[in-house]
Order: structure tokens, then sequence, then C-alpha cells
């Protein structure tokens, strides 16, 4: 066994290369110049329509030292990152686990938690946010009904972040989705035999369903952290950073600066700082990763 | 017999379900009835009173709506779309599919920086390197069409999905490979034939959130495509909404739920892929 | 049997990259490219030879009205210039800028670009990006007012756009809400005498305000006004330099805390959330507002929610006593020639035509605000083609307009920062003295940077 595994893994080595070479090509083309482009950038005062001259750490510099808002909207940011994306994997995990038995109309079900996914991007949504969140809104109608006090969830500094952030959170049908697709992978074997065994149904959800489900929870995490780094569309159609900057996400200072201000040199650094901000955060949690994930393929990568 | 989960629920249990399923698929579903409502009322209600229902009925949004700005109607962005979107949707899946089974099942020189690499592509917000792209695309020749959005795709510019499928590749035991290498299956059979079947799920979620986030795309089909004949969906709905002016935004909402329709459909149908699990592992005893 | 499989998977393949690049061949026929080939006849002049097919590009923003009116008009051109086609490129209002920007980055705009003056500076500036209209001769520029010319669409000298319509500053006002209250549509309110009625309307009704503005307008239409009123002149001048002394900032500061303390004014976190869609706030369509200072342009969205029967417009607040009593102005739009441009002699001809051709005008009417040019402007006028209400916040503010505001006003950082200063006297975060000190030094701290900038 040990002979043909060494044989059959100097070819795997060369093999493995030639799968991942449309990879490899596209990254050259068509990723490799931009990334190189915009670092070079946040080292000069590019504003578009000029020629740029090269600045130094100028741009790092005056972020870390003249900017207030920087460190305003970091702190958001991170925030929004960590109230948003547990409630979102939360909400995805719990209802792909109701959908995932067999009830009559799971289908219509699951294409209705579906649906604000797909309704992401619409230009109906900003309307409806505000006309579901605002003073007079229907969700401060239903609270009056309940007989609980009126909540000003878009005009209020404080609360208006987390109003934001339900908008991200309402939209988790595509990591219910995944959840799904991962509950489907697991065998059903492996049910029956714990049923065999005498094991109860939440005992078998922590041994069986949690552990062969790691892999996909650990990919949801990653990405809707990376996602949620660098989301702005909430705010930006809603409550256009307001009130009192209080929702201004850092993607969302990223874009004032390159498009609204003309400075892209500058709106360059501060996207490789997110970049690197981001980059930390993911290599925490695939290095926390090795205790909790277990991988069928034997944890070999 | 089906990876979900075979419990015997009794009728309490699943009355439970269906009224927790049901009060909140309510805020899910919502949006969507208060969309479609709005299509048949004038501006000052849609935007002026929270009943649902209309008091003054507009019948022609839907007419009017699809007529749009009058030279093209939403036929045509409806169309275009379709032909941003299909091929889109295929390449991504094809490309991605054979670069995740090489990070997922090969070992490499350099495989773990480069797997770094593919995922911190991620990391950098669109708003800093869509002017170097832009200007990539321009030297290529193919502003005003959609290349700039399906070549990538061919060639597997989207980690999200590699990272997917290498999670679920991850999740199928090497076992199932061996058994194939030692029935002299090669590596690309042992891909179609053993893995991919058993990736199923994986890859109707794959080809489903492409083709929505695609067929939703805005900011990028703004940049790249120029001509009105051209315009996306998307781009077809935002064209009328000027701070100036007002818009007929009964139309903008009737063309709003039309524009998802594809979308709910196609994640209707291919739902029964998520339902129809693995019959087994394939490994005996 | 796995060879048919691979072969098959490969064939695939193969088949869907031979019609994506077959594609390529087709779909990359830009009607931009077309032009090229025609460069070299185009700009010779010679009237004796049959007219080669030219194809120009138009960028424009607006709703469906103004795509409809500036399609027919381009339909007529091409009715007179058989050999002229003229390929709209029109979208809303977002993501217009950042789309023309990354278009000039890339050095591929339009031949014909429609731009608002308030971006002259960044996009004129550095880069030769725009056509002079001075150094062509096809083009009628004593249609124009000088005045207009000079003060928005020059830049280092050079004529980079023409004005394409006219933008007044009013007070709108819902009439039945001034009927409820007992006041006269025709008053011309000081902001005392605005305030002093307003916390009255209030105090009976506590969801009733008789002024509504947002984050985005209350600089623009409270504090500038306020300023050049008092003073006579702008609180920053054309030098760089903060002109507007602590006592006058703190002034106008004390003045917006008051609208908004004394219930005068809609809480700023209500409005905020309809940032420039005032006519999609339900306070407001529902005649809980009582009126918003505004340019002309947007009389129509207003109009059309409010029904023309509840619309009225009157002059804008003014400061009692104040030095000047003369009212904002400025161009709705310029439209300016990509210097870049394979065709710009046919451009500037066809701009020309669209500005001010009576007939041009007759098929636009007001979908761009009321013509600058006064050929355009007259033939509507006569014909009655004219918003009435638009033509009254016109005609006040002509017969008395303000100087143009100074370069550095319309930059976008030095408005970010006035915008948050005074969001945080509205939220009541700070005090007026605080708030002046807050807005001169870091609004000076940036004129300095941009005048090290412009040297």
């Amino acid at each position: 066994m040990k002979i043909k595994a060494a044989t059959t893994s100097k070819k795997k080595r060369y093999i493995g290369l030639l799968y991942i070479s449309p990879w490899i090509i596209g990254f050259l083309v068509f990723q490799l110049y931009p990334f190189v482009s915009s670092f070079v950038y946040s080292f000069t005062d590019y504003s578009i329509t000029n020629t740029p001259s090269f600045l130094g750490f100028k741009n790092y510099i005056s972020m870390f030292k003249n900017d207030d808002l920087f460190y305003q909207s970091l702190g958001i940011t991170i925030k929004y990152v960590f109230m948003s994306v547990p409630m979102k994997l939360a909400f995805a995990l719990l209802v792909a686990m109701l959908l995932n038995i067999k009830l009559k109309f799971v289908n219509v079900f699951r294409t209705v938690y579906y649906l604000p996914s797909i309704l992401g991007g619409s230009v109906a949504v900003a309307v409806l946010w505000k006309f579901l969140f605002m003073k007079e809104g229907v969700v401060n109608k239903v609270l009056s009904v309940l007989h609980i006090p009126s909540v000003d969830w878009l005009g209020s500094p404080s609360v208006a972040l987390f109003t934001i952030g339900l908008l991200t959170v309402w939209q988790f049908g595509s990591s219910m989705v995944l959840f799904l697709a991962g509950l489907k992978q697991i065998p059903a074997e492996l049910y029956e035999a714990g049923t065999v065994d005498g094991a109860s149904k939440i005992r078998m959800f922590f041994t069986i369903t949690i552990p062969l489900l790691t892999p996909i929870i650990f990919f949801n995490l990653i990405m809707q952290m990376v996602n949620a780094f660098q989301d702005f569309t909430g705010p930006f159609v809603i409550t256009g950073g307001g009130p009192l900057n209080s929702t201004y996400l850092y993607a969302m200072k990223l874009y004032d600066e390159g498009f609204k201000f003309y400075k892209m040199g500058y709106a360059s650094a501060l996207s490789w700082i997110l970049f690197l901000l981001i980059l930390a955060f993911t290599a925490l949690t695939f290095k926390s990763s090795q205790s909790w994930t277990h991988y069928e393929d034997g944890g070999d990568f | 017999m089906t990876s979900s989960v075979k419990k015997e629920y009794n009728i309490f249990e699943k009355t439970i379900m269906y009224v927790l399923l049901s009060a909140f698929g309510i805020f899910m579903i919502y949006p969507l009835i208060w969309l479609f409502l709005s299509s048949f009322k004038p501006n000052n209600e849609i935007f002026g009173s929270v009943d649902l229902l209309p008091k003054n009925v507009v019948w022609d949004a839907f007419y009017n709506g699809w007529k749009g700005s009058g030279q093209f109607s939403f036929g045509v962005f409806f169309v275009n779309t379709f032909e941003l979107v299909i091929p889109v949707v295929v390449f991504t899946l094809i490309s991605s599919t054979l670069v995740a089974y090489g990070f997922a099942r090969f070992k490499f020189p350099l495989k773990k920086i480069l797997f770094t690499l593919m995922i911190s592509t991620l990391m950098l917000p669109n708003a800093v390197i869509i002017i170097p792209r832009y200007i990539l695309f321009k030297n290529f020749d193919w502003l005003n069409s959609y290349l700039p959005f399906t070549i990538p795709a061919l060639f597997a510019c989207y980690p999200f999905f590699i990272f997917m499928l290498v999670q679920f590749f991850r999740g199928l035991p090497r076992d199932l490979d061996e058994s194939a290498t030692i029935d002299g299956c090669n590596s690309f059979t042992i891909l179609v034939r053993i893995l991919l079947p058993l990736c199923k799920p994986a890859l109707f979620s794959a080809g489903i959130f492409q083709f929505i986030w695609t067929w939703n795309d805005f900011f990028n089909s703004m940049i790249y495509i120029n001509s009105v004949k051209k315009y996306t969906v998307a781009l077809g709905l935002r064209m009328s909404l000027d701070t100036t002016t007002a818009a007929n935004w009964n139309e903008i909402m009737a063309m709003s739920v039309i524009a998802i329709i594809p979308c709910v459909l196609i994640f209707f149908f291919a739902q029964k892929y998520f339902v129809e699990g693995i019959a087994t592992t394939g490994i005996k005893g | 049997m796995k060879k048919p499989v691979r072969l098959l998977s490969m064939a695939c393949i193969l088949v869907l990259l031979g019609t994506s690049f077959s594609a390529c061949g087709s779909s990359s026929n830009a009607p931009a490219d077309q032009s090229t080939g025609q460069a070299a006849a185009s700009s010779q002049a010679a009237a004796s030879e049959p007219a080669k097919n030219i194809t120009m590009r138009f960028a424009w923003w607006g709703s469906d009205a103004r795509h409809q009116a500036t399609l027919a008009a381009i339909d007529a051109y091409k009715q007179k210039n058989p050999n002229v086609t003229i390929e709209g490129e029109y979208q809303g209002y977002d993501g217009y800028q950042q789309k023309l920007m990354t278009q000039i980055a890339g050095g591929s705009a339009p031949d014909l670009i429609q731009f608002d003056y308030i971006w002259n500076q960044d996009l004129a500036v550095q880069g030769d990006n725009f056509v002079d209209f001075n150094t062509k001769t096809d083009v009628d520029l004593t249609a124009f007012p000088e005045k207009v010319l000079k003060e928005y669409c020059t830049v280092n000298g050079k004529l980079i756009g023409l004005p394409m319509g006219t933008n007044g500053f009013g007070l709108d006002i819902n009439k039945k809400f001034f009927e409820k209250y007992g006041l006269s549509v025709d008053t011309e309110w000081t902001w005392d005498k605005f305030i002093e009625e307003g916390r009255k309307i209030h105090a009976k009704d506590k969801e009733a305000y008789l002024f509504s503005t947002d984050p985005s307008a209350l600089p623009i239409v409270v504090f500038d006004p306020y300023i050049r009123s008092k003073t006579g002149a702008y609180w920053l001048n054309d030098d760089y330099k903060v002109t507007a002394t602590k006592e006058e900032m703190i002034e106008a500061f004390t003045t917006i805390k008051e609208l908004f303390e004394s219930g005068t004014a809609q809480p700023l976190g209500e409005s905020a959330l309809y940032n420039t869609k005032l006519e999609q706030m339900p306070k407001f369509i529902n005649g809980q507002i009582g009126s918003s200072l505004e340019w002309s342009g947007t009389v129509g969205k207003y109009k059309d929610v409010l029904k023309p029967e509840n619309f009225a417009v009157a002059k804008p607040v003014t400061v009692k006593d104040g030095k000047d009593q003369s009212i904002a102005f400025k161009p709705s739009m310029l439209l300016g020639v990509y210097s870049k441009s394979q065709d710009v002699d046919e451009a500037v001809k066809f701009a020309d035509w669209f500005l001010n051709d009576q007939d041009a005008s007759m098929i636009l009417t007001d979908s761009r605000s009321i013509p600058t040019s006064e050929t355009a402007k007259k033939v509507l006028v006569d014909a009655n083609k004219v918003d009435m209400d638009i033509a009254k916040v016109v005609d006040f503010t002509l017969k008395n307009p303000a100087a143009a505001p100074p370069v550095a006003l319309s930059n976008a950082e030095v408005f970010e920062i006035e915008k948050d200063v005074c969001q945080k006297v509205a939220y009541s975060k700070i005090t007026p003295e605080q708030a002046a000190d807050e807005l001169t030094n870091r609004v000076q701290a940036k004129l300095d940077e941009l005048k090290a900038k412009a040297k």
C-alpha cells in the first residue's frame, strides 16, 4: 500500500496544479493587475483625473493621525460584524434544521425563507425598510398593539446600527441553503445507527449533525464575516451613514473617499487596511477551526 | 432513502413547527406582498400609508412598466439578463469545480500559499479595484459587452464558489477516491463519476447563488455596460430614478416583482436537488 | 467507458470557449468603435462632400420624462441630419457620477456628457477632459447669459460646459397646511418670523412641522444663505479663507438650533431617512409638513405628490435687515463635449442645436428645468409650456440672483465638514459657539490643504 501511495502521490502533485490552472490564469490575467494597481495607488495622491504623484506613506499616516471618522467607522464596522454575523448564522442553522424535516409544503416554506436574499438587491428594499422602521412605520404600529413603547429604529444614533444589522440578518437565505445542502450530505445510516444505539434526538444533534456540519459552519462563518466587513448597501440606501455617522460603515467611508471626494489614493490605502484586518480575523478563524472543524477526508489539506 | 432526519414527529410537534415557520415566514414574505400590492397603488399611497391594500387602484403599472422609457422594453432587458447570467453560471460551475477539486484532493507545491491567495482576493472591496479593472477590460476591448463577466467566470474568478466546493469535497471520505483508483479510474473520472454526484446539493446551491447574484448585480453592470439596448433588468429597474423628478413607483414595483420571478422559480424547482440526497456514501460495511 | 465521458466534457468546454470568443467579436462592436473609422472623414470640413456616417454617444441622467423628451429630440435631429446617429446612454441619478469618473479614468467617456457644475473642479482641473467651447465657432454662445458661462461653466479660462437649464430657489408650500394654520402663501419670511410661527404651529399639533429639511440640505438651504443674507458674502472666499466671523457663525448656528428646538423643523432623525426624497415621506404626503426650501427643479415631484391645487411657491426665507436679499441660483446641469471624442465638431454642432434651437426646445420643454439659453426659453414661455410654479421661482430668482459661490464651497470634503457640524447642532450635540469654532478650524485646515494642491 505504501509504495502505491508514494508513486501515485508524485503524479498527483502536478495533476493538482493542472486542476487549479484555470484559477491561476484567471488570477494572473484578471486579478493581479487590479490588486497591484490599488496597492500602488495607496501610496499616491491619485484622484482619477490626475497623473498620480508618489506620496510615500502619507495616506496611511494621515489616516491614523488626522481622520477621526476612520476610527469611528472602524469601530462601528466591528460592532456590526460581531452583531450581525452570529445572529445570521444562528437563524440560518435553526431554520435549516426545521426545513430539513419532512413537512408538507416544506418546498414553499424554503422558498419563502429564501425570498429576502433574492430581493436583496432590489430598489424596493430601501423603500420597504424605511417603511417598516420609521417612527410611524409598521413595526412600531405592531409594537403599540402589544403595548410596547415605540422605538426610533432609524432616527436614533444608538439604535440605527442595529436596525441596519437586521437587514443583513433578514437575508440569511444563502447561509440557510448551504446548511441545508450540508445537512443533506450527512448519511442517514449514521442516524439509524444512532437510534439503534438508543441515542436521543438531542444527543444525535450534537454528536452527529454538528460535527459533520462543521465544514459548512466554518465556510459560512468565514464568508459572512468577510462580506460583513465590506458591507455598505444598507446604510448607503437607507440612512446615508447617519444619524450622526452612527451607521457609517467602513466600506461606505471608503466608497465616499474614492467616489465622492475623488481621493482614490486615500481610498486605496483605507482598503488595504481593511484587507489586513479581514485577513487577520480570517486567519484567526482558520487557526481555530483546526480544533473544532471535522473533515471526512481526514483533515489532510 | 434520503438524508433528511428520519425522526418521527408527532402531530403536536409538527403543528408547533408549522406555527413557528408560518409566523416567521410572514416576516419573509411580507415584503413581497407589499411589493406586489404597491404595483397597484399611486405614488402617494405607496409612501403615504401603511395599509397594504390600495385605495385607488392603478391597473396599468405592469403594462406601462414593461414598456419602460419607450426605447427598449423590459422584454429586451430580460433577454439580455439571461444572455449574461446563463453563461456566467455555467462557466462558474465548471471552473470552480475543477479548481476546488484540485485544492481539496491533491497536494502540490505552494498549495497553502495559493489557497490563501485565492481566499484573500475576496478581501479587497470592489470600489478600489473597479477602475483598474475597467482599464483592463477597456484594453481587451470588452467594454459594453458581457465579456467582463463571462470570461472571468470561465477562469474561476469567484473564490466564494471555489472555497464552498472545497468544503463540500472535504466532507467526502478519501476512501471513495481510493477504491475508485483501485478500480482503475483516473482523477477526472473520480471527480465526474464519484464525487460530483455526491455533491449535487452543493452544485445546485452554487448555481442558484451565482444566478441570483449575477441577476441582481447593479454596480458592475452599470460600469461596464453603456448601451441601453444591452441593459440588464437590474439596470432597467433603476434607470428612471432621479432626485428631481417623481418616478412612477408603481411601475418600478411591478417590474421588481416580475424581475424576481425567474429567481424564485429557479429556486423553487431546483429544491428537489437538495431534497434528493445521497442514497449511500458508497462504502459498504 | 471512461474515455467518452472525458472526451465529451472536454468537447463541451471547448465549445463553450469557442462560442464565448466568437461572441467576443460580435459584442465588442460598441457604437463608439464605429466612429473611429470615420474620424478622419468627419474632421474634413468640406460641405460639398456627401456627409459620412457618424455615431456619437450622449450620456445623461434623469427620469422617464426626461429620457423620452431627449430621445425625441435626438430623433428630430436625425431627421435633419440623417448621417448622424446618436446613441443615448441614459440612466437614473444613482451611480452616474461614479460611472463618468470611471470612464474618464479609462479614457472612454461618451462624446456628449451631461454633468453637474459642482463636479467641475474634479472633472476638469487636472487633465484636459472637455472641449473648450470658446474655441468653437459652431455654437452660439451669445444665447447664454455671460455671467452664467463665466461663473459656473468655466474652469481655468476654458468653457467646459453649456448650461442646460436654470434653477431658482424658493419655498415650496403645502397650501392646505398654510390655510389650516392661518398663514398667507405670499408672506416674505425672515428666520425670526418663521421660527415664531413654527413654534406656535408645533405647540398646537405635535405632529405638524412648518418646515422640513434633511442633513444634506441643511447647510445649503439654511446655513449658507443665512450668512450670505446677513453679511453680503459667502462664509468662505475664493482665496481659500474662511471669512465669516465667529459671531456671524454663532448667529447662524443658533438659528439652526432654534429651528429644531422650537419644533419649526421636523427632527433631523426623521427627515434624514428621506434625504433628497421628501416626496416619499409619509408626513409630507399626508400634509403634516408646511414647507421646504428647494431648488426650482424639484417642484415637479412635490407638486405631483401633493396635487397641484395644494401646492404653491414663495420667496425663500431671509435674514431680517440682512445686507443681501439676493436669491440663490445655479444652472441645473451642464452639457460638455469629451475632448477625446472622435467627432468633436459634430458633437459641438449637436450641443448647439440641442440647447438653442427652437424646435429642440419645444420637444424638450422643461425636462431639464427652464432652459438657460434665451432663445430656447423664449419659445417655451411664449408657448406657455413651462410649469407656472417653476417659472415663478426662476422669475423672482433672476430678478435678483445671488453671486456664484466660491469654488471651494462645492468641494465635497468641505461640504461634508459643514454637513457634519450642522447635524451636530441640529441634534443638540454641540452648542452654536462650539460649532462656530469647529467649523472654522476644520474647514480652514481643509482649505489650506486644497490651496496647497491648487498651486
